[in-house]
């Protein structure tokens, strides 16, 4: 008996870490903007500059 | 007898001070045997962390690339939860083994074999509960520092405790328990340990920055990081961060482990009673070390009598011989000694080979030292820190202890018997909470007071912040507004009243608009004269103008800087209309260029 409730134990807190670990996997997806956002690398050109 | 005997008394002199000494292991200390047992297991044990940690690290952080510039779907979300979730349950089992490898390795303590798949699946649930719970535990606390620390050290015990299913059985709270035995050790710890997390965090950054301008200025190896853009876009990508604080991470959370073995060794001696048998065994040694020193003290002192003698002789011939041998017969009157001293001393010595043999054992290895240097200023600094703290840490115990209402207490057992009754309130306890409540409720209350009254200063502090007026008498502040922000406030003086102002706001917000147009350049000495030839050589010069020959556009802009100049330089009285007017005119004028 004391074995089982050991074992749910583990499940219950793996289940809770893998939870936590979506729910930071789903707010990166979700806020991409603040992850891609160059544009204060872009300032640094100067006026006329391209890179292409 | 017993009292003649001349052996006890010297080490129970030393034993003093070698029991304060040892009586708690010094952070510091701990941590040099923790770097050393890491450097002693290296070869052969390290590769268990690194392949347990690995996976995880190597697995997160793409993952955090990839999420970042593409949209995924949730299944596929928790597909990637389950993958780092597999790789966290394989770090803390390769964790929590090459923790026990390397205590079996260095201590001889050997690892137990759990027999059966139902002992191992109950040991590694066990295991994940208590380090998960723990691990949040310590990120939930980590601001307080002493609470984080304290339940971080406890984090570690269970990584050692969890998995073994002994007679003696482990638990959550021992964990806590044995990690509050070390509390002010753990602490001081912790707090050591962050100036070294810094520093290989400090060079891991250096590298990631100079390695790249190195190999481009050195080899001409070009690469996005040897660019400045490149460079701007590594730092403002948050995997970058979260690379270098994982390569500190795992470049030191080894040594750590090693430490908190040493620890775990230490504090598991001093429940068991070994540290006291620990000290005991030390004895044999310690009176050694003296017998050599009284030894080679007492040859040297020897060898001067005998030059002193070799010279007396030489002077004072036979007759100092005579006074020499009458002097050396004392002595050897008492040279025999009773039966019953020799006994003891056959007993004195066969307690000390028995001590000297337990002293070998692997368990007592953390007594000996590696390093038998004395210990420095900082070492004693740092113990009598630890000792502070954990004098404070009891005292708070103590205090809460005696805080606690004796009503609810969870073993009411506990009480002392006839003084009483268990179970029930007190009305001094009913006071203290009382109090307690009323002074907890008082700070609460200003603090919300306090609160409040700082947002309130805050909301008036903006409008205050905004309200102020550029000087709009100097042309040059044109530039310093883009052509919304003038013809907004333009808008908001208008319907203040401050026609003029308005005006002259509509006029800074079209010398605004034609400088961001590149049609002119605002300058504080030129006039709006300047302003109309500059534009017109400009409006001529592009190439569609041969063929467009729009001569109203100049005429246009030098009709609107003759409206303003008389408003502004003249008496032209305005209206409200008016100066609307004067604002869309401007705003579509600049539609135009």
């Amino acid at each position: 008996m004391g074995r089982v409730r050991q074992v749910l134990a583990g499940l219950t807190a793996l289940a809770a870490v893998m939870a936590l670990i979506f729910a930071l996997l789903r707010w990166r997806v979700n806020t991409p903007e603040e992850h891609l956002n160059f544009g204060h690398a872009a300032d640094h050109q100067l006026p006329g500059q391209n890179d292409e | 007898m017993s009292e003649a005997t001349p052996a006890p008394p010297t080490p129970r002199g030393r034993l003093a001070p070698v029991r304060v000494r040892r009586k708690q292991l010094n952070p510091l200390e701990a941590l040099e045997r923790g770097f050393a047992l890491f450097r002693s297991t290296f070869a052969r044990d390290a590769w268990r962390y690194y392949a347990g940690a690995a996976p995880l690290v190597f697995c997160f952080i793409p993952m955090w690339v990839v999420n970042g510039q593409i949209r995924l779907s949730d299944s596929t979300l928790w597909m990637e939860s389950a993958l780092l979730t597999g790789a966290y349950v394989l770090r803390v089992w390769a964790v929590a083994s090459y923790m026990q490898r390397v205590r079996e390795r260095a201590f001889g303590v050997p690892r137990q074999r759990l027999p059966g798949v139902s002992a191992q699946v109950a040991a590694m649930g066990r295991l994940l509960a208590w380090k998960i719970t723990l691990s949040a535990a310590v990120l939930a606390t980590l601001a307080t520092i002493a609470s984080g620390s304290w339940l971080y050290c406890a984090c570690q015990f269970a990584s050692l405790e969890a998995r073994e299913d002994v007679a003696e059985r482990h638990s959550f709270g021992g964990c806590i328990a044995m990690a509050n035995q070390w509390f002010g050790g753990g602490l001081l710890l912790f707090v050591m340990l962050f100036p070294l997390w810094i520093a290989v965090w400090v060079n891991g950054f250096s590298l990631a920055i100079i390695l790249p301008q190195l190999l481009h200025s050195i080899f001409g190896v070009n690469s996005l990081l040897s660019t400045r853009m490149g460079i701007d876009a590594l730092l403002e990508g948050s995997a970058f961060w979260l690379s270098l604080c994982a390569g500190a991470w795992l470049a030191l959370d080894p040594v750590v482990k090693c430490t908190f073995v040493v620890v775990y060794q230490h504090l598991r001696s001093r429940r068991d009673g070994d540290d006291l048998r620990g000290l005991l065994a030390s004895l044999p040694r310690e009176q050694q070390k003296k017998a050599e020193l009284i030894t080679s003290t007492a040859l040297g002192s020897r060898a001067m009598a005998a030059l002193f003698v070799v010279l007396s002789t030489i002077l004072a011939g036979g007759w100092q011989i005579a006074s020499a041998r009458a002097a050396q017969a004392p002595p050897g009157l008492s040279r025999p000694e009773p039966a019953s001293d020799s006994a003891r001393q056959a007993r004195v010595q066969k307690m000390r080979q028995a001590l000297s043999e337990e002293a070998q054992r692997a368990i007592y290895r953390w007594h000996d030292a590696e390093h038998p240097s004395p210990p420095t200023w900082f070492d004693k600094r740092l113990s009598k820190v630890g000792d502070a703290i954990n004098r404070a840490w009891n005292t708070l115990r103590r205090f809460l202890r005696k805080m606690w209402p004796r009503g609810l207490h969870l073993s009411p057992g506990n009480e002392k018997p006839g003084n009483e009754k268990p179970g029930a309130w007190q009305l001094r306890d009913l006071r203290f909470w009382l109090t307690l409540i009323a002074i907890l409720t008082v700070a609460a209350g200003a603090v919300l007071y306090r609160l409040r009254h700082r947002r309130e200063t805050v909301q008036l502090s903006i409008p205050l912040a905004i309200e102020p007026l550029p000087d709009l008498s100097d042309n040059a502040v044109a530039s310093e507004r883009s052509e919304e922000e003038w013809f907004t406030l333009a808008d908001r003086l208008q319907r203040e009243g401050e026609l003029r102002l308005a005006l002259r706001a509509a006029y800074l917000g079209l010398l605004a608009g034609l400088a961001q147009r590149e049609w002119l350049a605002i300058r504080r000495d030129r006039t709006n004269r300047e302003y109309l030839e500059e534009f017109t050589r400009r409006w001529l010069r592009r190439p569609q103008a041969a063929a467009e020959a729009r001569a109203e556009i100049p005429e246009k802009l030098r009709g609107s800087l003759r409206q303003f100049d008389r408003v502004w330089y003249g008496s032209y009285r305005l209206t409200p209309e008016a100066v609307v007017a004067y604002r869309q005119d401007q705003r579509e004028f600049l539609n135009h260029v």
